[in-house]
């Protein structure tokens, strides 16, 4: 089995994350923050360590502003509907996922906020400046972008934007899906205010845990109300970070897998990490290029993720073929349409390669010789 | 450096509120070389309900005050006791 589909998920996970979630279930059964008893506490500082780990890992600063979440559409949802008024207007890129695009849309319908995008495509960091400056207007309050793209290697100039945003007084969340562990990220350096990111893609931990963290001065409305472990007289969710956003029990296993998984891609190094995948992307490049009917979409952007389509295959048959010779790659829109038609795919979307710290180069010349020999 | 199973019968309890805050006390505590253990307070301890806080040695009781200071970790009260032994 091949798999090129890191993008949606990593596989195989770090040997850490899958030691620390299975040890974490064996030996720190209880329930974090319910209790005082040995296994409650031994999942409370495991917890715990897992912030400050991330905290340290992406430049927070402070352990507490580290919030577990289901996902990063979760972790999105609770950015984006908690920073928004009605009326507001709120700047996002032509790339966006729909975790991104959709609460917008939402709130486009429930608020009556307004919404613009700014082009990226084609254009350096100068230009991409001038097109947010273009929009922005009295009314904007917030600015949501990814870090990197879900469908192409394109990345945003995150610094630049968020020194733009804080000088302008404008709230700046971004979401890293495909940037946590693949891209360097130093949330007070870059000045973003709202960072959202999976555990079970790049930073190689299992799925079941995603995070928000806080900028220090930052502080929004709660998404979900409930048990907190703590206040319980209270009718309202404790004003503490992180419980305030933590109701109901967190999934301690997912977030030690994180632990592991992190501490995997710490050892490794984001450097080592981001030029194998950037080796690997021109390798595939050149070789599905030297195939009759194929076309590289972003070609000029080397990194984690390939787009790719045939001029007769359609894209989800073209995956199908691969999965039939053990090559797992996905087709389609990967829920991003409006970045699908930023980059001129057809109705069909594309294929897309996502690579990871496990790919080889001989697996790449498994995969040519498949295309090659597609019927 | 006081063991956390060697604690002195007279302890004192800083009340903080989440298990966040809690282990975060609790890891400034060890750091400084304070044994600190983190504790349930009973909720008629508190207004609001259910809340954790760590407990240390009277004896380093200046100490443990000055590093949760130093750690900017907010206590609602400290709680001195007598502890069976």
């Amino acid at each position: 089995m091949i798999y090129f589909d890191n993008a949606a998920t990593s596989f195989p996970k770090a040997p850490q994350a899958t030691r620390e979630a299975l040890l974490c279930m064996l030996t720190n059964g209880g329930n974090p923050g319910r209790g005082a008893h040995k296994l409650s506490l031994r999942a409370a500082e495991k917890i715990f360590a897992c912030r400050e780990d991330l905290s340290d890992f992406l430049g927070v600063g402070a352990p507490e502003r580290i919030i577990f979440t289901q996902n990063t559409t979760y972790a999105l949802n609770m950015a984006i509907k908690g920073l928004v008024k009605t009326g507001d207007h709120v700047l996002c890129s032509e790339l966006e996922h729909n975790a991104v695009m959709r609460p917008l849309y939402a709130l486009q319908k429930e608020k009556g906020i307004t919404l613009d995008t700014f082009p990226v495509i084609g254009l350096g960091d100068e230009q991409i400046m001038e097109n947010i400056a273009a929009r922005v207007g009295q009314s904007t309050t917030l600015l949501v972008c990814l870090h990197a793209s879900n469908i192409c290697s394109v990345s945003l100039p995150i610094a630049k934007i968020g020194a733009f945003c804080r000088a302008h007084g404008i709230r700046f969340a971004v979401d890293a899906a495909q940037s946590a562990g693949h891209l360097p990220i130093d949330m007070c350096a870059m000045q973003i205010d709202a960072l959202a990111l999976p555990g079970h893609k790049g930073l190689l931990g299992p799925a079941g845990c995603g995070v928000l963290a806080l900028g220090e001065d930052l502080s929004l409305g709660t998404f979900i109300e409930g048990g907190s472990g703590v206040d319980s007289r209270s009718n309202e969710m404790p004003a503490a970070f992180p419980e305030r956003f933590e109701a109901g029990t967190l999934p301690t296993p997912a977030i030690a897998g994180l632990a592991g998984g992190l501490s995997f891609v710490t050892s490794f190094g984001l450097s080592t990490i981001e030029k194998h995948e950037k080796e690997l992307f021109l390798a595939a490049r050149e070789r599905i290029e030297s195939l009759a009917g194929f076309e590289v979409y972003q070609r000029e952007t080397p990194g984690g993720v390939l787009l790719f389509n045939h001029t007769a295959i359609p894209s989800t048959e073209l995956a199908r073929q691969l999965d039939k010779a053990g090559i797992c790659v996905r087709a389609g829109l990967h829920c991003a349409p409006r970045a699908h038609d930023a980059l001129g795919t057809p109705a069909g979307g594309a294929a897309r390669l996502g690579f990871g710290i496990f790919n080889t180069h001989r697996e790449l010349d498994a995969l040519w010789r498949t295309l090659k020999d597609l019927p | 450096m006081y063991y956390a199973n060697h604690i002195p019968s007279r302890t004192v309890l800083a009340a903080i509120g989440s298990m966040t805050g809690a282990v975060k006390a609790q890891r400034a505590l060890l750091a400084a070389g304070i044994a600190a253990e983190v504790v349930a307070l009973a909720p008629e301890q508190t207004r609001r309900g259910c809340a954790y806080g760590v407990e240390f040695s009277a004896a380093v009781s200046a100490d443990a005050r000055a590093t949760l200071r130093t750690a900017r970790i907010a206590v609602s009260q400290y709680i001195e006791k007598d502890t069976p032994s």
